[in-house]
C-alpha cells in the first residue's frame, strides 16, 4: 500500500559504475535529482495519520451489530486503507487476535461506512475480518481499491457483525482493533517547511545517490537482569511480560544526521500498544491515540523463549512484521522518532530473571536517505 | 493503476492547487482516463483456462499429458498458476518432484513457448515456498504459490491449446493427488460502437468526479455467504452479488472457503467454479478450481484481474459453485466468501 514510487538509482548507479571517477552521467543524474526532490516535498506536504478506533462485538443475535467510530480528524484526509488485528486460523476465540493462529475460523464480520457529512458505505457487505479484506497490512493489502478523501467532519464507523458459524461464545472474543491509514495533504508549507526543504535539496545536490538505513529504536537505560547473552543496547528494554498489562515504555531512534524517509516499519511486539511521533514537530501518527501493535504487523510465527543458549532464535522484527508506510515520513536532520508503548502484558515470562518481553522487543524504522 | 491515478488526482486537490487553471485540467484528464478504461474495458475481458491431471501411481517416471480445453477466439495468455490439491504430510515442496513442458498446440509455424522441461522448483521462489510452509502450519492451503510468469504475454489464436506434458522424477509425488494449472488470459469482446452507451459512461464519469472503493459480496439464497445444501459429497449451489445501481469497473477478487479446523492442508471440499456476469460474459469455458488463482492467505488475498471488467449498471455477477471432495463440517458448508472490489466508472 505505497504512495511512494522507487526511484532511478539503479540507473544512476549502473552509469556511476561505467565511470572510472564513478559520476553518473550529467542528464540522468540530474532527472534522478530532480525525482527526488519531487518525492521529498509530497513526503513534506504529507502526513501519516492512523485513526484508530477498536471495540467489541458481545451479541450472539445476527441481527444485532455494534459499531464502533474514529475520532474526527478535524482536517481533510485521504484514506488509503484499513487493517485490523483478527489473524487466520483461530480455533478458539482466544486466539482470535493472534499471535499464532492454528485453524481458520471466521468469527468476526465488519462493514465500514462513513457518517457524519456525506454519510456513504465504503464496504457495504458484511465481511471476515479475517479473511484479509482488512487484516494486518504487511500481508494483505489493505490499500482501499481507490482512495477517498475524509472531510473533518466525518468519521469511520465500523459495524461490527456476528459469524454464526464460528460458533464461539462472543463474550470470549478480544476486542478488535482497526486502524484506518490516511494522509494529511498541506495546502501550503510554512516558512519551516521551506527552510526543511531547502536543506532537503542541498543533502540531494551533495549526495549522488540514496542510501538505505535502519533507525533502532530504543531506550535510554537498557537495564535487564543479569546472564544475558545479547546486546540489550539496540532493543525496547523495560516491557516485562510477567508484570500486569499497562506498563509503559518510551523509546527513541537516534537522531539523524541527514534527512531521511521513513519508508517502514517493523517490530515484535505482541498484543502491546503503540503511538509514534516525530520529535520535531511532536506529531503523532495516531493523534495521539495509542494503537494496538497487533493491526500493524503480524509477529513472527515461530515464538521462542530459549534465552539460554547461545543463537538460539529469538523473534524478532522480519518479514512477517514489516508494514510499508503508505507515504514516507520525512524526518529531518537532528530528528528523532519516538515511540511509547504500553505493554500488553500476555506474552508471557522467559527463563530465569530475563523475561521474554524485555529482551526481545524490538522496534525498527526503515528509512532511505532523502 | 487505478489506484495512483485517483491518488495523484486527490492529493493535487488536497494540496491546494485546485484554485488555478491547473485543477481544470487535472480533472479533465482523469476524467479522460476513466472514459477510455470504461471503453477499453467494454472490449477486452478476462478469461480463465485450466489444465488439470491426477498422477495414478505418483512413481516417478510417470508421464501425464493435460491440455485446457480449445479456444474459439484469440487470447492473450498473461500468467499461470500451479495449485496441487495436497502435498502431503511434511508439507514441504519435495514431495511434488515434477517436472513440466508447456507447449501450444495448432497448425502453425510459430515458435513453441517452451523447448526444456522446467522443474517444479523452477517455477517456486524460496520466499513463496516460506510462505506456503508457513501456511500449511496453520492449515490454510496454500493455492497460487507457484507461479508462471513470463516476460510478455502469450498469444494463442482459435482452436490452439495449451498442453502440458508432466513427467515425475525421482522421489515421486502422492499418488491420486490433482494437480490444477490455470491461465489468465484477456479475450477481446468484438463488442459493436454504442455511442449511447458511451454517452451513459461519460455522464456517470461527469456525475461522480471521484472514484470511490466499491465491494460486492456473493451470497447464496437465504444466506449472508456461499453455502451449500449439505455436508456430504457432490454438492452443488449457487450465488450471485445484488445488481449494481452503477456502472462499475470490478479489479479483483477474493474467495474464502474454510478448511476444516483439524487435519489436511487445503480446502477438504475443494470447491470448484464458474464465474459468469449478467451482462453476458463467462470467465471460464467450464467449472475450474477456486483455489489455484484464489487463495485466502496474507498477501495473496486480492486476485487482480488482469484488466479491469466493466459491470455495466443493472448488472450482476453469479456463480455455480460445485465440490470435488466431501463437505465434512458445517463451517465448510456455509462459512465460505466470495468478494469483489471495483471502483465506480
Amino acid at each position: 500500500m505505497k504512495a511512494y514510487h522507487q526511484s532511478d538509482l539503479l540507473e544512476v548507479l549502473i552509469s556511476m559504475a561505467r565511470n572510472p571517477a564513478l559520476v553518473a552521467d550529467a542528464q540522468l543524474q540530474a532527472a534522478y535529482n530532480e525525482k527526488r526532490c519531487v518525492r521529498a516535498l509530497k513526503s513534506l506536504r504529507s502526513r501519516n495519520i492512523f485513526l484508530y478506533t477498536e471495540g467489541t462485538r458481545t451479541s450472539t443475535d445476527l441481527n444485532n451489530t455494534n459499531t464502533i467510530y474514529t475520532q474526527p480528524a478535524g482536517e481533510r484526509l485521504l484514506v488509503l486503507g484499513y487493517s485490523d488485528n483478527f489473524r487466520y486460523g483461530a480455533v478458539t476465540t482466544e486466539t482470535a487476535a493472534g499471535p499464532n493462529p492454528t485453524a481458520l475460523t471466521l468469527l468476526q464480520t465488519h462493514r465500514v461506512r462513513v457518517v457524519g457529512g456525506n454519510e456513504r458505505t465504503l464496504i457495504d457487505d458484511f465481511v471476515p475480518a479475517q479473511a484479509g479484506v482488512s487484516g494486518q497490512p504487511r500481508y494483505t493489502n489493505a490499500q482501499l481499491v481507490a482512495p477517498t478523501i475524509l472531510e473533518p467532519n466525518e468519521q469511520i464507523a465500523i459495524d461490527l457483525g456476528y459469524d454464526p458459524a464460528g460458533g464461539a461464545a462472543p463474550a470470549d472474543i478480544p476486542p478488535q482493533a482497526f486502524i484506518i491509514f490516511c494522509l494529511r495533504v498541506k495546502d501550503k508549507l510554512s516558512a519551516l517547511d521551506q527552510e526543511t526543504f531547502a536543506d532537503v535539496q542541498r543533502f540531494i545536490n551533495a549526495e549522488p545517490v540514496q542510501r538505505s538505513l535502519f533507525l533502532n529504536c530504543f531506550t535510554n537505560d537498557p537495564s535487564v537482569g543479569a546472564g544475558a547473552a545479547f546486546n540489550a543496547g539496540y532493543q525496547v528494554t523495560g516491557l516485562d511480560g510477567g508484570s500486569a498489562a499497562g506498563q509503559l515504555v518510551s523509546c527513541f531512534t537516534p537522531p539523524v544526521n541527514v534527512p531521511v524517509l521513513i519508508t517502514g516499519i517493523g517490530s515484535n511486539l505482541e498484543a502491546s500498544k503503540l503511538t509514534i511521533s516525530d520529535l520535531s514537530d511532536g506529531s503523532s501518527f495516531s493523534l495521539n491515540r495509542p494503537m494496538q501493535s497487533s493491526a500493524l504487523n503480524l509477529p513472527g510465527y515461530e515464538n521462542s523463549t530459549d534465552l539460554t543458549t547461545a543463537g538460539a532464535p529469538v523473534v524478532g522484527p522480519n518479514w512477517t512484521s514489516y508494514y510499508a508506510l503508505p507515504m514516507p515520513h520525512l524526518l529531518k536532520r537532528g530528528a528523532q522518532l519516538r515511540a511509547d508503548i504500553v505493554n500488553g502484558g500476555d506474552a508471557g515470562a522467559g527463563p530465569g530473571t530475563i523475561t521474554e518481553q524485555q529482551v526481545i522487543t524490538q522496534l525498527v524504522f526503515q528509512a532511505i536517505t532523502v | 493503476m487505478i489506484y495512483n491515478e485517483a491518488f495523484d488526482f486527490l492529493f493535487g486537490q488536497l494540496a491546494g492547487n485546485g484554485v488555478d487553471k491547473d485543477a481544470t485540467r487535472r480533472l479533465k484528464n482523469y476524467q479522460r482516463k476513466r472514459l477510455q478504461r470504461a471503453i477499453l474495458a467494454r472490449s477486452i475481458k478476462p478469461v480463465i483456462l485450466e489444465a488439470s491431471w491426477e498422477n495414478a501411481t505418483g512413481a516417478a517416471g510417470e508421464a501425464t499429458v493435460a491440455s485446457t480445453l480449445p479456444i474459439t477466439q484469440p487470447l492473450v495468455v498473461v500468467d499461470g498458476s500451479i495449485r496441487t490439491t495436497d502435498i502431503g504430510a511434511s508439507g514441504s515442496a519435495d514431495n511434488n518432484n515434477f517436472e513440466i513442458l508447456m507447449l501450444r498446440t495448432g497448425g502453425n509455424s510459430r515458435p513453441q513457448v517452451s523447448t526444456v522441461y522446467l522443474k517444479d522448483e523452477h517455477l517456486l521462489t524460496p520466499a513463496q515456498l516460506a510462505i506456503r510452509e508457513v501456511f500449511n502450519n496453520a492449515k490454510l492451503g496454500y493455492g497460487n504459490c507457484w507461479p508462471l510468469t513470463w516476460p510478455v504475454p502469450l498469444g494463442l489464436y482459435p482452436n490452439e491449446l495449451l498442453q502440458l506434458r508432466v513427467n515425475v522424477l525421482e522421489g515421486g509425488v502422492p499418488a491420486g493427488e490433482t494437480t490444477f494449472c490455470q491461465f489468465r488470459c484477456l479475450a477481446l469482446d468484438k463488442a459493436t460502437p454504442d455511442d449511447a452507451f458511451e454517452a451513459d459512461l461519460r455522464r456517470s464519469i461527469e456525475a461522480s468526479p471521484i472514484q470511490q472503493p466499491r465491494y460486492l459480496s456473493m451470497f447464496s439464497e437465504g444466506y449472508h455467504s456461499i453455502a451449500f445444501p449439505a455436508t456430504g459429497a457432490d454438492q452443488r449451489t449457487t450465488a450471485k452479488t445484488r445488481e449494481t445501481s452503477e456502472h462499475l469497473l470490478i479489479t479483483s477478487y477474493a474467495t474464502l472457503f474454510a478448511r476444516p479446523t483439524a487435519g489436511g492442508n487445503g480446502s477438504a471440499c475443494d470447491p470448484k467454479w464458474r464465474l459468469h456476469s449478467s451482462s453476458g460474459w463467462a470467465f471460464s469455458q467450464n467449472e475450474i478450481d477456486v483455489n489455484t488463482y484464489s487463495y485466502a492467505g496474507p498477501g495473496l488475498f486480492w486476485q487482480e484481474l488482469p484488466f479491469p471488467f466493466l459491470l455495466p449498471k443493472g448488472s450482476s455477477l453469479a456463480a455455480t459453485f460445485s465440490t470435488r471432495g466431501a463437505i465434512t463440517t458445517e463451517l465448510e458448508r456455509i462459512d465460505n466468501y466470495v468478494i469483489f472490489r471495483g471502483v465506480n466508472v
